[in-house]
């Protein structure tokens, strides 16, 4: 079974219903056929964020809420903050890349570690380039040596469009 | 504790209470909301939940509304303040912490920040700053 590892802002625009993408993006995801992957990472991020932005400073229960419904009524699987993966963020970290993307290299590497080869996001800069043009993520794969996941993101068009 | 350290106390004291409510609210039984007056009410003083709410200023995403800008803002702000504070090796010793080693760090933490009251007035004086600094 394919394994698919959801960014966070997927998952923002996939439980706010007053998002302009949402129906787009439930319909994109509803084509996935395969393990949906979660983290503790991701989950973390996302209540910050829900907790942070004005946007939802009236609706981050019900959000949340909504959150919680998907991972329990999907097939899923669930990815703690273990040692591996305090150690990916500290080293991703440490890369310094810029533009800001560190968050991206660890999301990336958890699909990595976990042999997950999917990861769906919202973010079409998340495989992003340093200045020379190298993807980034090339530096987490040579270092930790894993297979790099093939970046399945929604195009907030509908529907599921691989992309690398 | 020298005052040179006070400030970062201070953020490590905010982070823990970032991520304590994170790890208590479980989106059903106890909301975001709930899990924020279950950790106010294990800080109580209010001198020191003052502080923690010009902090919060700092993290308030303001005007975005695509959820990668969102992110991104989020992002931003939190390598921000930590890089300029506790550093990435504390940051990443408290996220690796279970609820129940959290909580116990959080209280002793704020313990330790309350001992040293009367420099509370000198804090607020520097939280203003920052947020002068970043415009919020």
């Amino acid at each position: 079974m394919d394994k698919y590892y959801f960014d966070t802002c997927t998952i923002i625009d996939y439980i706010d219903d007053r998002s302009s993408f949402n129906k787009k993006v439930v319909c994109a995801i509803t084509q996935i056929k395969g393990l949906r992957v979660f983290s503790e990472y991701m989950e973390n991020e996302l209540k910050s964020v829900l907790r942070h932005a004005e946007k939802f400073y009236e609706r981050k229960d019900i959000m949340l809420n909504n959150y919680i419904k998907v991972k329990q009524s999907s097939n899923i699987k669930f990815i703690p903050n273990n040692n591996q993966i305090l150690s990916l963020h500290r080293f991703c970290i440490r890369q310094e890349v810029r533009p800001l993307k560190f968050q991206d290299m660890v999301h990336i590497g958890i699909c990595g570690l976990e042999n997950v080869p999917n990861i769906v996001s919202e973010d079409w800069h998340i495989h992003g380039h340093e200045g020379t043009g190298r993807p980034f993520i090339e530096k987490v794969r040579n270092e930790l040596r894993f297979n790099d996941p093939r970046h399945a993101f929604t195009t907030r068009s509908g529907y599921l469009k691989m992309e690398v | 504790m020298p005052h040179e350290e006070l400030f970062d106390h201070l953020a490590k004291v905010y982070i823990e209470q970032e991520l304590l409510i994170n790890k208590i609210s479980d989106g059903i039984e106890i909301p975001l909301s709930k899990a924020e007056n279950i950790v106010n009410e294990l800080i109580k003083d209010e001198d020191l939940l003052k502080l923690i709410r010009m902090l919060d200023r700092f993290f308030l995403i303001k005007h975005y509304r695509d959820s990668v800008k969102l992110i991104r803002a989020y992002r931003n702000r939190l390598y921000q303040f930590i890089s300029h504070t506790i550093g990435t090796e504390k940051y990443v010793s408290i996220l690796g912490l279970t609820r129940k080693e959290l909580e116990e760090s959080f209280k002793k933490d704020v313990e330790e920040l309350l001992k040293r009251k009367e420099a509370f007035p000198l804090l607020e004086a520097q939280l203003n700053i920052l947020l002068r600094w970043f415009g919020r």
